[in-house]
Formats: C-alpha cells, structure tokens, sequence
C-alpha cells in the first residue's frame, strides 16, 4: 500500500517538476520551440490534475499557514469541471450513437468523393432490363442533369434516342450494415429524345447520401439494352436537423477539444 | 509524534508530501512561502523541515539563512526538495547548513521519508 502511495506521490512531484521546467525552457524558447513547450505544458497540467485528482476529493489533515490556496481551488474546480464535463458529453455521445443507428440509416463509414464512383453492375439488376444482353449497336443514353428539389427528392434528367424506352439507375453508396443499393426507373424519351424522371419523396423517400445517376436504352422488340451511360454524381442533403445528427459526433468532439484546451490555459493564466 | 513543517508552495506537491509523511507516520504542518514559513518553525519548533527554494516572500536560501543564525532553531535538521539543480546550488544550500539536498525531477518520495526517518526516528 505505502508502495503504491510512494509511487503516486513520487509522480505527482516529477510532473510538478516537468512542468516548472518546461515554464523555464519558455522563458528562452524561440517561437517553433516555444509551441510545442506550451503544447508539453498543457498536456502536463492535463495529467496533473488527473493524477492529483484524490488529493482534491481527499483533505490532507496538514495544518498550514501562510497558504496561498486560490491556485489548488481553480486548479481542482476547473479539473473537476473538465472531469464531470467530459463524462456527461461522452455518455451522451454513447446514447446518441447508439440511439440514432437504432432510429436513422446505419452511419456512413466512409465519404465517396463525387467523381470516378463506379456504377453498380447492371447484371446485378433482378428485372427484365437487367437480363437482356447488350447490344453494341445502340447509342448509350447520356445522364446530363441531378438536382435535388425539395426535402429528399431529385429530378433526373437526360438524353437518349427519340422515344426510346430507358431504365434509370441510382446507386447509393455502402454504409456501415447495408450494400450499396440501387434503386431503377423506366421512362419514355419525348419525341426530341428528352427524358426525366422525378424521385418523389411521397412515394418513396430516398435518403440522404451520395449517390450516381446512370441510364441505359432498352429495346423492347429486341428485348436488348444498350451499354451503360455515363454516371453522374450527385447528394441528397438533410434537413439542418438531420445534419445536426449526423454530425453529432464530431460537434461533441470538437466541443471537448474546445472546452479542455480552454480550461487548460484557464489554468496556465492563474498559475 | 514527531512533528515536520514542510514550506512549499506547490499546494498539489504540499499535499502530496503530507499524504506520504503522515503515511510514516509523522505530523505535518505546511507553509506556502518564506516568511509564513519561518514563523511557523519558529512557533512548533518541528523535529524537522523540508524546504523547496523556490518559494514567494522570502527565498529557500533566505529561510535557510534564517534558521542557522537563530539559536532556538539552528539545530533543526533541514532537507532540501528543489527544482535547483544546478552544483552551486546544492553546494549553497549544504554550506548554509541543510542536512541533504534533493532534487525533484529525480527523487522519490520514499528516498525522502527514508531519509527523514534515519535523521529524527519514527
């Protein structure tokens, strides 16, 4: 037990002494070297009031005179604060995680940069479209225009052979528990080869992510398709709600960040 | 009980102390600077005294100087626990009278209270 008591306050003194030393290296450190001094310092007085933490919730039964303890109270208010702070921000973040995978889509593991995604196979498509072969001959339609309009819901549009019957695709990125989706539409080109389609988000919402509009012609006399369009990127943003939530995470991180660095040159300026 | 008056201004570092010293056994009174500090050995007369030099009012050296020119408490061993670790600051402090000097980067607590119980007991 003395052992342990021994080592504790043996490294409750050397921190203690790191950091007088570090504030007297800054006194000659040149401007590179005096940031990463004060880095040092901070992150030490971070670890001092960590460690030293007992010694705030436990008096000592030393009698003192002459005591200048206005440094041990903010000291000990300020790492205490931090400590409730930290953990209260933290076990919301576990409820938060955990609550919002339970009540939105899984969490996006990773970003795709909107160019060069590759468009899902479409042999991978369970309809007529998807097992007619290609035929080379057909001009491939081109996908010129995603826009979202309103809440969740996109308007693509494009160009193709005149009348021609397409099948459109949009592909949504992997999360974390599903693959990547796809999601297909039929339409008619006008007579000048024009076609759009309309996602509504009345009848089925697309939720929010990035995803890739592409098109092909198909040919129902033939029961053939052309080759795939080119694919173009495009996202389906939230709402400012939903955005929130989705960045919870990293809001309460930097809101940590923030909150310790703050207190820790509260500590330094009362020093 | 054997009594010892630390002066340190370090609060964390005087609690610290005074958990390992009160741990052996010994009563401790603290002081956060020179002069407060010299008063209170003045007043308890302490079987011993651990000393940090860097201290606010007046200067471990200056408390050290004190002690020896005062008859009542020239004879109270005195240890010192510093961030000095420079040789003619350890040669200044044994040529004022201090019975050993520590430095705090590199000494352990339980040296100290060794040290401690072989010059006044338990």
């Amino acid at each position: 037990m003395s052992t342990i008591r021994s080592r504790w306050t043996t490294r409750i003194l050397h921190t203690t002494a790191f950091v007088h030393n570090q504030k007297e290296k800054l006194l000659t450190a040149h401007a590179g070297g005096a940031f990463f001094v004060v880095i040092s310092i901070i992150i030490s007085e971070v670890f001092l009031g960590l460690i030293s933490l007992p010694l705030y919730l436990v008096a000592t039964p030393s009698t003192g005179q002459g005591d200048d303890h206005s440094e041990y109270k903010i000291r000990r208010t300020i790492t205490l604060s931090i400590i409730v702070a930290i953990f209260i921000i933290w076990l919301l973040k576990l409820v938060f995680i955990i609550g919002l995978s339970l009540y939105f889509d899984p969490r996006a593991l990773y970003s795709i940069k909107e160019t060069g995604v590759k468009v899902a196979s479409v042999s991978t498509l369970t309809t007529e479209v998807a097992i007619a072969p290609v035929d080379s001959g057909l001009t491939p339609p081109k996908v010129i225009a995603a826009e979202q309009n309103g809440k969740n819901t996109v308007t693509i549009s494009g160009t193709s052979n005149p009348k021609a019957v397409l099948a459109v695709y949009l592909t949504k990125e992997q999360t974390a528990k599903s693959s990547a989706s796809v999601h297909m539409y039929a339409d008619w080109a006008d007579k000048n080869g024009r076609w759009q389609i309309t996602e509504d988000a009345n009848v089925f919402l697309l939720p929010p992510g990035n995803y890739v509009a592409s098109a092909v012609e198909y040919n129902e006399i033939t029961k053939t398709k052309s080759t795939l369009s080119n694919g173009l990127p495009f996202s389906i943003n939230d709402s400012y709600l939903h955005q929130f939530f989705r960045r919870f995470d990293t809001i309460l991180n930097i809101a940590v960040g923030l909150f310790i660095i703050i207190g820790v040159a509260g500590i330094i300026l009362m020093l | 009980m054997k009594k010892i008056v630390v002066i340190e201004d370090e609060t964390v570092l005087q609690k610290a102390m005074s958990i390992e010293l009160l741990g052996a056994g010994y009563t401790v009174m603290t002081a956060g600077d020179g002069e407060a500090g010299l008063e209170l050995v003045k007043k308890v007369m302490p079987d011993l005294l651990l000393l940090d030099l860097i201290i606010p009012k007046l200067g471990g050296f200056e408390v050290l100087k004190a002690l020896k020119a005062d008859e009542t408490t020239k004879n109270i061993p005195v240890v010192i626990l510093s961030n000095l670790g420079q040789d003619e600051d350890k040669k200044k402090g044994m040529d004022l009278g201090a019975v050993d000097y520590y430095i705090k980067s590199s000494t352990d607590l339980s040296e100290i209270t060794k040290k401690v119980e072989g010059l006044i007991g338990k």
